[in-house]
């Protein structure tokens, strides 16, 4: 309960998260706590992979927005672009997905409304992170699903206040 | 008058306490007569605020923010990392609970991290966690 010790959950719960979806780590990438001889794969690892692909699909979005002209304030999108990938480095994700076919810059025709498309995905976004920590098992992961859930609300209403 | 007015500040925010702890335990039948009670208690405090004289602070309860506010930007300011802490406090209470609770934390959560956003905070990774 102590702030101290909430922050050195999180951080223990993310860095386990990233040692779990480094290639080739092996066993060493298994929770010491499953003692069973073939223990069933961890669904919460799924449930990361795929909060972490939307997240790559969200940065993919930013950065059309940022190629696109006479968009928003770059450095306000720049900001909430680095966000996202603050969430899927959290979930243990430091780069795309190979398979990752983001939206491309053809989101964004000439004349479309860049700052409703954002708002849009934001609030999509965060309504699915509450829907995703409902299926969530460890503590430290649903917590981070709940501020990743808050963080993209807080974007869109900072999209909703910029001029 | 100076310690009447403070006093009823005092009054009215125990009496918005005192709603929060009895509301639950109400039949069904008083709950519009207490949320509206609550709404207006809630309202007298703003208005009993605004008359008061600076420097006539109530002591406030423990564990309330007792930063110094003396203008509009530090009103905007404490109300911006009350949500934001607010929201990490309702992360964490999600991480606790299930269900249809789990959803009701990170629906507030969420609320917290969009009144901090309002209140003029920079957008945050993860609102309201220290460090």
């Amino acid at each position: 309960m102590h702030p101290m010790s909430r922050r050195g959950v999180l951080s223990a719960g993310a860095a386990l998260a990233v040692a779990a979806c480094t290639p080739g780590s092996g066993d060493s990438a298994t929770p010491p706590a499953s003692s069973s001889p073939a223990p069933p794969p961890d669904p919460d690892l799924g449930l990361q992979d795929d909060v972490a692909r939307q997240e790559w699909d969200l940065i993919a979005l930013y950065d059309a927005a940022l190629a696109s002209p006479g968009a928003l304030d770059p450095a306000q999108l720049t900001l909430l672009r680095d966000q996202h990938r603050e969430h899927a480095a959290a979930l243990g994700s430091t780069g795309p997905p190979s398979s990752s076919s983001g939206p491309a810059s053809s989101n964004f025709p000439p004349g479309g409304d860049v700052r409703s498309v954002l708002i849009d995905a934001e609030q999509k976004a965060s309504g699915a992170r509450t829907d995703s920590s409902l299926v969530a098992r460890a503590p430290d992961l649903v917590r981070l699903l709940a501020l990743i859930a808050a963080s993209e609300a807080g974007h869109a209403e900072a999209l909703r206040r910029s001029t | 008058m100076s310690a009447g007015l403070a006093a009823a500040i005092e009054g009215e925010q125990a009496a918005v306490y005192a709603y929060g702890l009895a509301g639950p335990h109400l039949d069904e039948a008083d709950r519009s007569l207490a949320l509206g009670a609550l709404a207006a208690h809630r309202l007298r405090v703003l208005a009993l605020r605004e008359v008061a004289p600076d420097g006539l602070e109530p002591d406030a309860p423990a564990g309330y923010d007792v930063s110094p506010v003396a203008d509009a930007a530090q009103a905007r300011a404490l109300l911006a990392r009350v949500e934001a802490r607010l929201c990490a406090t309702y992360a964490d209470l999600a991480a606790e609970t299930s269900g249809v609770d789990r959803t009701q934390a990170i629906l507030s959560a969420r609320e917290c991290a969009v009144r901090s956003v309002a209140w003029g905070a920079p957008p945050e990774a993860f609102p309201g966690r220290e460090g």
